[in-house]
C-alpha cells in the first residue's frame, strides 16, 4: 500500500507526520495544548473534535501557515519550522473553504497549482485528478458556475494534483448534503490507495468511524487516539447489541456463551447484548454462532449510543464510564 | 540565462505571475483601468496640443508640453492602485490566500510575484501610452511645440521615472489592500495616498523646476529611497502570520 520511493520522504524511516508537545497560543488563549502523536505512511488519520478544538489551528501548524508557540512537528521528516519549503513541496492541502479563484475555469484553477509545483505533464495531471473526483467534464466551466459540492471536489482535485505525500484535509464534507459526502468519503479513500496518507479535519464522529484507520479526539490537547473500534471499546467496555429476527432461543444464546472472548451476556426476547475481550475479532464470531444455531441477524451495532459517548467525551464530564477507563489520556 | 530567471523568478511564482494575468483578463474592471484609462490619458494631452496655437510666446508652449507631460507621470502612479487593492482583497474574498501560502513559496517570493503582476503590466502599459503619444505629436502636432515635445529629456524622464513611481503606488496599494475589507475602499485610499508622490512631479510639469538629467536623477533617487522604505513595511505585512489574520 505504501510506496516509499517517490515520495520524497526525508528518509525511509520518517513518519508521515510528527508531533511533539505541539502548542499553539493566540493572544493568551490556548488553542491547541501539548499535542503529541505520530501518524504512520498510507493511513488515514482522523483528527476529530467540536468546533473550536484546535483542528484548524493544528493543520495550519502543519501546513507551515501558523508557527508553533512551543514544540515541533515534522512532515514526510521535514520540520515544519526549520523546512518549511520541503514541507510545503510535499504536501497537499484543502482548506475549509474551498479556495478556488471563482472568475477562472476549473482547468485554471489547477494549472496553478500544477505549474507550482513543477509536474511534469500538467494536462495530463490535471485531466487524472479531475477523473479521480468525478469533475472531468467540468473542466473548462467557471468555477462561478459550480455548486458548493462540485467546488469541494474541484478543491479535493487540486489538492491532490501533484501526488503529495501528505494530504490535508480540513473538514472536506462540511457544507455537503449526506449524499455528496458520502462521495467524497469513497474518493478520500481511493486516493489512499496508491500511498498517500491523509490527515482529515473532521467534527462528524460517524464520518471519522466510517473512514480512518485511527482516530484523534482532541479538545485543545488530547482526549483519546486509537482505532475507531479501539477508542468505542474504551468508552463502552467492548460491548455489542445483537437484533434478531425471531424471539431468541437457548440455542442461540449457549452458543453465543461458548464463542471464545465473550464475557457476559443478557438476553432479552428478539436481541441480547454480550460484552467481547477484543470486538473486532469477536462480533464475526457471535454472527456465526448466532447463525449456526438457527437465529436470523437482522443488526449488530455497539451498545449504547455513540455519538451521546462522544459528546460527553468531549464536553470533559469525567462522570462518564469510558473516560475512566485506562489508557485514556484525559484533555490537560 | 535559465538559471538567472529560475533564481528570480522559481517556478511557484511564475505560475502565480500567470494566474493573476488569468485574472486581469477575466475581470472587466480591471482591464478597463489597466487598459482604457491609459488610453483616455493618452488622448487628453494630444488633443490638448493639437488644439494650441503654434504662435503663442515660447513660455507658454512650455506649460503646455509640460501639462501635458504630467499625465504620463501620473500614468503608472494611477493604474497599479486598482490592480493591487483588487491583488490581496480578491485572495480574500474568494478565501484563497491561505491555499496560496502552502504553495512551495517563501513569504517574500509570494510578496515579489504580487509586485511583479501589478507593477510590470501597469509600466508596460504606461510606457506604451507614452510611446504611442510621441508618435502621433510627431506626425500631427506642429512647430515649435512639436520639437519641445520630441525633446529626449522628455522619455528620460518619463520612462525612467515609470517604474520607481508604479513601484511607489503598487507597494501602498498592496499594504492598504492587506487591511481592508472593501475594494472600492482600498481603491480609493490607495489613490489618495499616491497623490502627494506627485507634487513634486508636478513642480517640474509646471516649470517652477527646471526639466533636466540633474532633476530626474534626484526624483528618482528620493522615490526609489521611498520605494525601499514600503518594501520594509510591505514585508512585515506579508509574514504570512499577519497576511492570514488579516485575512480572517
Ligand atoms: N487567528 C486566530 N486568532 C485568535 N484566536 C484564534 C485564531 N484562530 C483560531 N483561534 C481560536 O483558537 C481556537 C481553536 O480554533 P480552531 O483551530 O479554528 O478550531 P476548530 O478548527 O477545531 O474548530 C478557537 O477558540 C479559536 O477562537
Ligand atoms: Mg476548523
Amino acid at each position: 500500500m505504501v510506496d516509499d520511493g517517490d515520495r520524497g520522504f526525508s528518509d525511509r524511516a520518517a513518519a508521515a507526520i510528527e508531533v511533539h508537545d505541539l502548542t499553539r497560543l493566540f493572544s493568551g488563549t490556548t488553542a491547541v495544548d501539548r499535542l503529541s502523536l505520530r501518524v504512520e505512511r498510507g493511513e488515514i488519520f482522523g483528527f476529530l473534535g467540536p468546533n473550536g478544538a484546535g483542528k484548524t489551528t493544528t493543520l495550519r501548524m502543519l501546513s507551515t501557515l501558523l508557527r508553533p508557540t512551543a514544540g515541533e512537528a515534522w512532515v514526510a521528516g521535514f520540520d515544519v519550522t526549520r523546512e518549511p519549503m520541503e514541507v510545503r513541496r510535499r504536501l497537499g492541502v484543502m482548506t475549509e473553504r474551498p479556495a478556488l479563484y471563482e472568475r477562472l475555469t476549473v482547468d485554471a484553477n489547477l494549472r496553478l497549482w500544477a505549474e507550482a509545483h513543477e509536474v511534469p505533464d500538467a494536462d495530463g495531471a490535471i485531466r487524472t485528478a479531475l477523473e479521480a473526483v468525478d469533475l472531468g467534464d467540468r473542466r473548462h466551466h467557471s468555477v462561478s458556475s459550480l455548486s458548493k459540492g462540485l467546488r469541494q471536489r474541484a478543491s479535493l482535485a487540486r489538492a491532490i494534483l501533484h501526488r503529495p505525500a501528505v494530504l490535508l484535509l480540513d473538514e472536506p464534507s462540511s457544507g455537503l448534503d449526506p449524499a455528496a459526502a458520502v462521495q467524497v468519503e469513497a474518493m478520500i479513500r481511493e486516493l489512499v490507495r496508491d500511498g498517500t496518507t491523509v490527515f482529515l479535519n473532521t467534527h462528524r464522529l460517524a464520518e471519522a468511524q466510517r473512514l480512518c484507520d485511527r482516530v484523534a479526539i482532541l479538545k485543545t490537547g488530547l482526549v483519546a487516539l486509537g482505532r475507531p473500534a479501539e477508542l468505542r471499546a474504551r468508552i463502552f467496555g467492548n460491548a455489542i447489541s445483537v437484533q434478531l429476527a425471531d424471539p431468541l432461543t437457548v440455542a442461540v444464546t449457549e452458543a453465543v456463551r461458548r464463542v471464545p472472548g465473550v464475557e457476559h451476556l443478557a438476553a432479552q426476547r428478539t436481541s441480547f447484548e454480550c460484552r467481547l475481550k477484543d470486538i473486532e475479532e469477536g462480533t464475526p464470531c457471535v454472527v456465526a454462532a448466532v447463525v449456526a444455531a438457527g437465529g436470523r441477524v437482522l443488526e449488530v451495532k455497539a451498545a449504547g449510543d455513540l455519538e451521546q459517548a462522544y459528546l460527553d467525551l468531549v464536553s470533559g464530564d469525567s462522570s462518564q464510564p469510558g473516560v475512566q477507563e485506562p489508557g485514556l489520556r484525559e484533555a490537560a | 540565462m535559465r538559471t538567472t530567471l529560475g533564481h528570480w523568478f522559481p517556478p511557484a511564482m511564475r505560475a502565480l505571475i500567470r494566474k493573476e494575468f488569468r485574472e486581469y483578463r477575466h475581470h472587466r474592471a480591471i482591464l478597463l483601468t489597466g487598459l482604457g484609462l491609459p488610453l483616455v490619458f493618452m488622448m487628453l494631452p494630444f488633443l490638448n496640443l493639437v488644439g494650441f496655437d503654434p504662435d503663442a510666446p515660447p513660455d507658454k508652449v512650455n506649460l503646455a508640453v509640460g501639462q501635458s507631460m504630467f499625465v504620463f507621470f501620473l500614468t503608472p502612479a494611477i493604474v497599479p492602485a486598482a490592480l493591487a487593492a483588487y491583488s490581496i482583497i480578491g485572495e480574500k474574498e474568494q478565501g484563497t490566500l491561505e491555499a496560496i501560502l502552502t504553495l512551495p513559496l517563501t513569504d517574500r517570493q509570494f510578496l515579489h510575484a504580487k509586485i511583479f503582476a501589478v507593477a510590470a503590466p501597469a509600466v508596460v502599459a504606461s510606457s506604451l501610452v507614452y510611446l504611442g503619444f510621441t508618435a502621433l505629436s510627431a506626425l500631427v502636432v506642429k512647430e515649435p511645440l512639436r520639437s519641445e515635445v520630441l525633446d529626449p529629456i522628455w522619455s528620460v524622464g518619463v520612462l525612467g521615472l515609470g517604474v520607481p513611481l508604479a513601484l511607489f503606488s503598487t507597494l501602498t496599494g498592496l499594504s492598504i489592500s492587506a487591511r481592508a475589507r472593501d475594494l472600492r475602499v482600498a481603491e480609493q485610499l490607495a489613490g489618495m495616498v499616491i497623490l502627494p508622490a506627485l507634487a513634486p512631479v508636478a513642480l517640474v510639469a509646471f516649470r517652477v523646476v527646471p526639466v533636466n538629467l540633474a532633476t530626474w536623477a534626484t526624483f528618482f533617487a528620493v522615490v526609489m529611497l521611498v520605494d525601499l522604505l514600503l518594501l520594509a513595511v510591505a514585508y512585515r505585512t506579508f509574514e504570512r502570520e499577519r497576511a492570514i489574520a488579516l485575512a480572517a
